[in-house]
């Protein structure tokens, strides 16, 4: 685990690192660990709402974004068909975002962030097991989401399994970078719902999941292509209504592929950038 | 260690008139402080409805529609963003305010104080709503320059079906007090109802739209019959005389969510004194 401290009387920093167990520990126990991470934030939410709170909040906000768009377009089935598996894409997006994106500042409010960087495993394991958490919900509202709008309002399928799935995997690490990215700047400044509720309006607008990019104006699909929802929510419906092959998907999954790379890596820059920042403040556990 | 159930209900006595206003001021004032106080807020508030309603104005506009239930699609856009402002200010500020004096720790105090809770919930709504009225200039402003269609003939009538709005949103916002605190799930319950009264009350999607069984679960709401009042007199040209049916049924929903939000508070209020459990909600 790395540790920074600051001297007061010279100003200067100087880290002292001492490795936070991860050698110490074996693959098996690693993703042991990120299971019963995952289990146990999962246990929490439960506990704390109740399941049918749980779902209200988590499943319904999604559900009735969809369907007000689905409802918007109920006279044009192409781009019905959009919304309804974008539908999935706008989930994914809100239940990374703010599950993902605020899991450490609830830590924080309930002051046991300071516990877990303590913790002999390795910071990223148990981070992944957040994360694990908040794939499994996205992908349970995804899937809820679709099927209801499906149910309510028809949905030609015609769909190529593998590149559903290849696009999945490669929108989950976007996500996964994404929403590490947001969470880090949450934690900074102290307040990650409020910046997922400034973001969120932001990520719909551009992200793709309530109309094709290409449709948008000039001057709105620059942005909307320097993000990779967009890319991801175009292959995802030609996946699912036109059984498309990846082949054919080429020109939305090498952006897409791009960005499962490089988001990661800058999300974990963010963490870690972060991680020291607060450190040096000593503000980790301060309301 | 045993516990005295006590039959004797220790009565507040209630000053109504100026001095419920002054708790309804104090405490709109302290809201406002509350939430100028956190920069992402004050950025949010009017950055929000901008974003929602270029998002929405978007979906209609690939979908080849200008017209919306016979109504210009971005002036209905705009009266729906209206109607978002007034009902995000109900259920955060006036049906999550006890559940904030809980997050605060202030709520023994409040309940005990000699003041009626409708006035504090009261203070929350009208605290919320003066809040949200930059990002209502927004909304218009945003309206306006994507070429909303606006047709005020009676400006009394707009005001009017404005007010309404407001009025409807705090009446349900004292309904919803007591019952959120109760439920002791107010956050969740805050965020549940957004969506499906976006839906519900036509502010983007218009209610002759929805099923024949949801139209009538949207009648229920005091907002739907509000908003409906909104676009008339904003969009079509409606004087107070053309809108009165919307307004009576906005006035009568609005009564009943009034008459149990009221029932409510005091049985609320009565509960929480004799079992003693003022802290543990």
């Amino acid at each position: 685990m790395s540790t920074t401290t600051r001297s007061g009387s010279s100003g200067s920093a100087h880290d002292t690192t001492s490795d936070g167990g991860s050698s110490r520990l074996g693959t098996v126990a690693c993703l042991r660990l990120v299971g019963a991470v995952a289990q146990s934030a999962a246990r929490q939410r439960i506990r704390t709402s109740g399941i049918f709170f749980y779902a209200l909040v988590w499943m319904a906000a999604p559900l009735f974004g969809a369907l007000t768009v689905v409802f918007i377009y109920r006279a044009s089935p192409d781009l019905r068909d959009y919304a309804i598996v974008a539908g999935a894409g706008l989930s994914l997006l809100f239940g990374m975002q703010y599950n993902a994106g605020e899991v450490l500042d609830e830590e924080r409010r309930r002051g046991s962030l300071g516990n877990l960087f303590a913790s002999p495993g390795p910071r990223y394991v148990w981070l992944a097991g957040f994360q694990l958490f908040a794939v499994g919900e996205s992908l349970v509202a995804a899937a809820l989401t679709v099927g209801v709008c499906a149910a309510a309002f028809g949905l030609s399928v015609s769909m190529n399994v593998l590149s559903v799935l290849v696009v999945i995997v490669l929108l989950l690490s976007c996500m996964w970078g994404f929403s590490m990215l947001v969470g880090s700047i949450g934690l900074a400044l102290r307040d990650a719902n409020q910046l997922s509720n400034l973001l969120f309006p932001v990520t719909t607008l551009l992200a793709g999941t309530m109309y094709p990019i290409a449709l948008m104006p000039d001057w709105i699909q620059v942005p909307a292509r320097c993000l990779p929802f967009g890319y991801a929510m175009q292959a995802l419906v030609h996946a699912v209504v036109n059984d498309a092959s990846p082949q054919e998907l080429q020109g939305e999954l090498l952006p897409l592929t791009a960005f499962a790379v490089v988001l990661p890596v800058l999300g974990i820059a963010a963490f870690h950038a972060v991680e020291r920042y607060v450190r040096q403040l000593g503000a980790l556990e301060l309301i | 260690m045993s516990v005295a159930r006590s039959s004797v209900t220790v009565k507040t006595p209630s000053r109504p008139g100026p001095g419920q206003a002054r708790v309804v001021v104090a405490t709109a004032r302290v809201f406002l402080l509350r939430f100028a106080s956190n920069p992402i807020m004050v950025i949010r508030g009017p950055l929000g409805p901008f974003l929602v309603l270029l998002t929405f104005h978007l979906a209609y506009d690939v979908s080849g529609q200008e017209q919306v239930a016979g109504l210009d699609a971005t002036g209905f856009l705009v009266v729906g963003m209206l109607g978002t402002l007034v009902w995000s200010s109900t259920v955060w500020g006036a049906g999550n305010a006890l559940q904030a004096e809980i997050y605060q720790g202030t709520i023994s105090a409040v309940v005990a104080a000699p003041q009626r809770l409708s006035s504090v919930i009261l203070g929350y709504g009208v605290g919320s709503m003066l809040f949200n009225l930059p990002a209502l200039a927004v909304s218009i402003v945003t309206g306006f320059l994507l070429g909303a269609d606006f047709r005020i003939e009676h400006p009394a009538a707009a005001l009017l079906a404005l007010l309404c709005l407001y009025a409807c949103c705090l009446c349900i916002g004292i309904g919803f007090g007591g019952l959120f605190l109760l439920s002791r799930q107010s956050n969740a319950l805050s965020n549940f109802l957004q969506g499906p009264v976006y839906l519900l009350a036509g502010f983007f999607v218009p209610r002759s739209a929805l099923p024949d069984w949801l139209h009538l679960v949207s009648d229920v709401l005091p907002i739907s019959h509000a908003v409906d009042a909104l676009h008339k007199t904003v969009l079509s040209g409606a004087s107070v005389g053309q809108i009165w049916p919307q307004l009576g049924a906005t006035a009568l929903t609005s009564l009943i969510f009034l008459a149990g939000g009221m029932a409510g508070l005091r049985r609320l209020d009565d509960v929480v004194r004799r079992r003693g459990t003022l802290d543990l909600l």
